[in-house]
C-alpha cells in the first residue's frame, strides 16, 4: 500500500482534545492499516504533547501543507482555503470552546458541498474521526475560478 | 454616391474604435486596500490573474501601520507577478481600531483615523477605482473618498467591495455599512446572493 501522512494543526491556540485523539494508540493502529504511516502535529499552545511528531509554531505552514496527504485542523477560514486549493484532502473539526456563528456557516457550506469532512463537536472526535478519514476518499475537488473574473467585474463598473 | 458611402463607412469604422478603444483599453489609476492577515491573502488570491499592466495607469496599495507583515507578501506578489507599472506607490494610513479595543476609544481613534487618511488622500486625486475586501480600515477610506467627491476635491472613484470567503450567509460588519455605498457588491457564495439582492454572484473568487 502507498505510504501517506497525516498534518494535524490548531491554529493559533490550542486544541488538546484533537492531539489526544490522534495520538490515542488505538487511533494510530487504524492509521497504520489504511496506509497512513506518519503523522505530524502542530499544537499551538496546547498541553497535551503527542508521541508523534510534533511541533508548536512556524510562521508558514504551506510546507507542511503540501507534503501531506491528508490535513486534520480546526475551522479556521485561512488553513481551510490555503488546503483547499491545493487540492488536499481535509477533515475539520469544531472546537466548541472557540465557536462563532460565521465559522459555523462556513463549516457547513464546506460539509454540505462535500469539499471536506467535518466532525461537528470536539466531544464526537474519537468515534468519528476514523471513519471520516475513511470517507475523505470521496471528497470533492475545490474548482478553481476561471482567471479573468475579476477583469471582468472590474470592465463593467466603467 | 460611391464617395459618400466610403466615407459614411469610414466614419462608422472610426467611431467604432474610438467606442471600442473606450471601452477596452481604459487604464484605471486603482487603489487596493490590503488589510491584516487573511484578508491581505484573499486580496492576493483574487487579483493573482489580474493584468495590472494591461488595465492600470497608476497603482497604490494601502496598509495601516499596524500591519507590518503584510506588504512584505504583497511585495512578493508584486515581484511574481511581474507588475512593472510606472507608477506604483504605497500609501500608509491609521488603524481605525485594534483588537479587544473598547466601544467609545475605537469611535474616537475611528474619527482620528478619517482625518488622517482625508490629509493623506488629498495628494491622490486621480483615482478611479477603490477594492476592498473589507478590513475596518476601509470604512475611514470610504467615508474620505466620499467626502472628497462632495466637497469638489476629486472625482468620482467607484468603490469595489469584495465580502470575505468565510462569509457564507451573513455579511461581515464592513460590508454591512458599505452594502449601499459600494458601486459593485460582490460575494463569493450564492446563499449570500440569494438573500442580499444587491451581491454579484460570479462563482467563487478565490
Amino acid at each position: 500500500m502507498k505510504q501517506q501522512s497525516i498534518f494535524v494543526t490548531v491554529g493559533s491556540t490550542n486544541f488538546d482534545e484533537l492531539i489526544t485523539a490522534i495520538d490515542n494508540e488505538e487511533t494510530q493502529n487504524q492509521l497504520k492499516l489504511m496506509g497512513y504511516n506518519k503523522v505530524v502535529c502542530q499544537i499551538g499552545s496546547g498541553n497535551y504533547e503527542p508521541k508523534t511528531e510534533f511541533f508548536r509554531f512556524k510562521s508558514s505552514l504551506s510546507e507542511d501543507y503540501q507534503k501531506a496527504d491528508l490535513i486534520i485542523c480546526h475551522c479556521g477560514a485561512g488553513t481551510i482555503l490555503e488546503c483547499l486549493k491545493l487540492k488536499k484532502k481535509i477533515i475539520v473539526v469544531n472546537n466548541d470552546s472557540l465557536m462563532n456563528n460565521h465559522q459555523m456557516e462556513l463549516f457547513n457550506a464546506l460539509t454540505n458541498q462535500q469539499l471536506v469532512c467535518g466532525i461537528k463537536s470536539t466531544r464526537l472526535i474519537q468515534n468519528e474521526l476514523i471513519n471520516k478519514i475513511k470517507e475523505s476518499q470521496q471528497l470533492k475537488a475545490y474548482p478553481l475560478p476561471e482567471p479573468n473574473k475579476i477583469d471582468k467585474i472590474i470592465d463593467s463598473m466603467f | 454616391m460611391l464617395t459618400l458611402s466610403i466615407i459614411v463607412i469610414l466614419l462608422i469604422l472610426v467611431g467604432l474604435r474610438f467606442y471600442i478603444g473606450s471601452k477596452y483599453n481604459k487604464k484605471y489609476n486603482m487603489l487596493v486596500l490590503f488589510g491584516s492577515g487573511g484578508h491581505t491573502y484573499e486580496m492576493l488570491m483574487t487579483l493573482k490573474n489580474y493584468d495590472f499592466q494591461r488595465k492600470c495607469q497608476n497603482l497604490y496599495f494601502m496598509h495601516s501601520f499596524a500591519d507590518t507583515q503584510e506588504p512584505l507578501r504583497v511585495a512578493k506578489f508584486i515581484e511574481d507577478n511581474k507588475i512593472a507599472l510606472p507608477k506604483l506607490e504605497w500609501i500608509t494610513i491609521h488603524r481605525s481600531r485594534k483588537v479587544k479595543q473598547s466601544y467609545l476609544s475605537s469611535i474616537i481613534t475611528t474619527i482620528k483615523a478619517t482625518v488622517h487618511t482625508f490629509l493623506i488622500l488629498l495628494k491622490f486625486r486621480d483615482l478611479d477605482i477603490f477594492i476592498t475586501n473589507g478590513p475596518g480600515t476601509c470604512i475611514p477610506v470610504v467615508i474620505v473618498l466620499i467626502a472628497q467627491y462632495l466637497l469638489f476635491i476629486r472625482k468620482r472613484c467607484k468603490i469595489l467591495f469584495i465580502e470575505s470567503w468565510c462569509r457564507v450567509e451573513n455579511l461581515s460588519l464592513s460590508g454591512k455599512l458599505l452594502y449601499w455605498v459600494s458601486d459593485k457588491f460582490v460575494v463569493n457564495w450564492e446563499t449570500l446572493s440569494n438573500k442580499y439582492k444587491r451581491a454579484t454572484f460570479v462563482g467563487n473568487l478565490i
